[in-house]
């Protein structure tokens, strides 16, 4: 296994300046990741969990356990290490907004994250489900974004038939449905 | 760091020099757990998010009662992209150029309201976009030009219903039923379908006439009713019959709730005859009209003793026409108070719910 990638260590990083200690993420299914330390922070889960199990004392990241991850698969984890190391190299830890930004409140997603996210449906439910956990919420927006985006190419039926989701209406709850639409039909469809 | 076959290093650096990735874990969006969903749905504009009530009861539920949905479908409206570049409507000379009548006039409604940073957003989105937006659709529904993009039964729609989503929201009831009765809805008017007018009823309006009114009337705190809620109230009552909507038990209401704080007859008086501008077809004769003024005035002094003395059925004869006056209109304004119509069901409190305490407390960023 290659050593640790770790963020860009190029002269103008100041982020890399000081080579980072290291911690030891464990998945659900016991597998262990070394990951930088500002990196493995941008989750504010592990932040929370990095500092309580270091304590005060500026610890031995070396002998500290190993921190665990129960509802994140390895194969998951990795992804979303992947996504944090790219983020925390190109973005730096996450601002914090003022109240009255809205500016990432987009449909956009960036050229990155759409490659990144190209992955099998299963995949990306399971990254949307590991972003909520280990709270890392521009990696849940992206996930949340791509999901909105291929629904709201879908009409319902297609929405069904790809989500394999029944329609669990009864026909007169469709029909209460298609009136309650019907009021505002365009002029011209109703005369 | 000790290396050995379950130590994994850092992740490749870009994700197109990994093969495609799959977790073989078969997930859908069915096991999402619903917030997530939510968070889902949030990014959606809100004509999506009203398509997608129709997939299944579990989004329905959703889309419809989550609060943040609707602050996000807030959002999407005051910020919707593609409609702007229909017109090219983008600045407050260009709206004024849509021929909608004070179109970047201010109104009272777009002064800055110093409140909790929520409310504060809402009061920075909903003034100013919502009535952008309305100017918008009106010059794109003029054009001809909306229904290829986006069906404008949906913007109508959606527009009552931020509305009625944002009474309490920082802004004085009065302000925003203004907006409401002043800018929103008369633009909307000719949007709306004839069936709609004769009595299809779109069921935000309702609401949004009963929010204000509910509002007013809060069982625990009311608030004294003034001179200029009755007003606004009839403003609302008016554009209700303008449309010539009716809803039974609905219009009641407004007979136990405002009338009774004009403390004079003839803001009623004046009431019934402005709605006979909408509906000039029902005409009663001598002996009927004898027997519905007489309800009037039975009706008036049994609420406000007071009010009936100095008024009498040739004072209403002269002052109302009747001969124009919908019969339905007359006794909708005498019908049972509030709490009869909540202890009997007319009025589903749960469609009342206004949401306006998760506004003031809330944090939008929890909604992503």
């Amino acid at each position: 296994m290659a050593a640790t990638a770790g963020p860009s260590t190029g002269s103008g990083d100041v982020k890399a300046a000081a080579v980072a200690p290291k911690v030891r993420l464990q998945s659900g299914d016991k597998e262990i990741f070394i990951v930088d330390l500002p990196v493995a922070k941008m989750s504010k889960v592990i932040k929370g969990m990095i500092e309580d199990l270091a304590g005060e004392e500026d610890p031995n990241w070396d002998t500290l356990e190993p921190i665990p991850l129960s509802n994140v698969s390895g194969p998951i984890l990795r992804k979303v290490i992947t996504w944090m190391e790219h983020h925390y190299k190109n973005d730096g830890p996450e601002p914090e907004r003022p109240e009255d930004d809205l500016s990432h409140f987009t449909d956009e997603i960036s050229d990155w994250d759409e490659e990144y996210i190209k992955v099998d449906q299963g995949t990306l439910f399971e990254l949307i489900l590991a972003s909520n956990y280990l709270n890392i919420k521009k990696l849940r927006t992206v996930g949340c974004k791509t999901v909105a985006n291929v629904l709201r190419k879908l009409s319902v039926e297609e929405i069904r038939e790809k989500y394999n989701i029944e329609n669990d209406f009864t026909p007169e709850e469709e029909e209460a449905i298609r009136k309650e639409n019907e009021w505002c039909e365009d002029q011209d469809a109703s005369k | 760091m000790e290396e050995n076959a379950e130590v994994n290093t850092s992740a490749c650096s870009h994700p197109t020099s990994a093969t495609p990735f799959n977790s073989g874990s078969g997930m859908t969006i069915s096991d999402l757990p619903v917030e997530m969903l939510a968070k889902i749905f949030g990014k959606l504009d809100c004509f999506q998010q009203w398509e997608a009530r129709s997939v299944c009861k579990q989004w329905e539920f959703i889309l419809t009662w989550d609060s943040s949905i609707k602050k996000n479908a807030f959002y999407d409206l005051a910020t919707f992209p593609n409609l702007p570049s229909l017109t090219h409507a983008e600045s407050e000379e260009d709206l004024s150029d849509t021929g909608v009548e004070g179109a970047s006039k201010p109104g009272p409604w777009e002064r800055p309201v110093a409140k909790s940073p929520v409310a504060k957003f809402w009061s920075w989105v909903f003034p100013n976009h919502v009535k952008h937006i309305c100017v918008i659709i009106k010059a794109a529904h003029d054009n001809n030009i909306l229904t290829e993009y986006y069906p404008k039964r949906l913007h109508v729609h959606t527009l009552l219903h931020l509305c009625f989503d944002h009474f309490g929201t920082g802004r004085s009831v009065k302000e925003m039923s203004l907006m409401l009765v002043d800018f929103t809805i008369p633009d909307l008017l000719p949007l709306l379908c004839p069936t709609v007018r004769k009595g299809d009823w779109p069921i935000t309006l309702v609401r949004c006439r009963l929010s204000f009114y509910c509002w007013k009337w809060d069982v625990d705190q009311p608030a004294p009713f003034e001179a200029g809620d009755c007003e606004l109230a009839m403003s609302i009552e008016k554009v209700t019959l303008r449309m010539g909507a009716h809803l039974e038990g609905d219009l009641m209401v407004l007979g136990d709730a405002v009338l009774p704080g004009f403390l004079s007859i003839e803001p009623v008086a004046n009431f019934l005859q402005e709605i006979e501008l909408f509906e000039p077809h029902a005409e009663y004769s001598s002996e009927e009209w004898d027997a519905i003024a007489t309800d009037i005035l039975d009706f008036f002094r049994r609420r406000e003793p007071q009010l009936g003395e100095g008024y009498s059925i040739e004072w209403l004869r002269d002052n109302i026409d009747y001969r124009k006056l919908r019969k339905t209109t007359i006794y909708d304004l005498m019908m049972p108070s509030l709490d009869v119509m909540l202890g009997s069901g007319w009025i589903d409190m749960d469609a009342l719910e206004f949401g306006y305490a998760d506004c003031e407390g809330g944090d939008r960023e929890s909604s992503d």
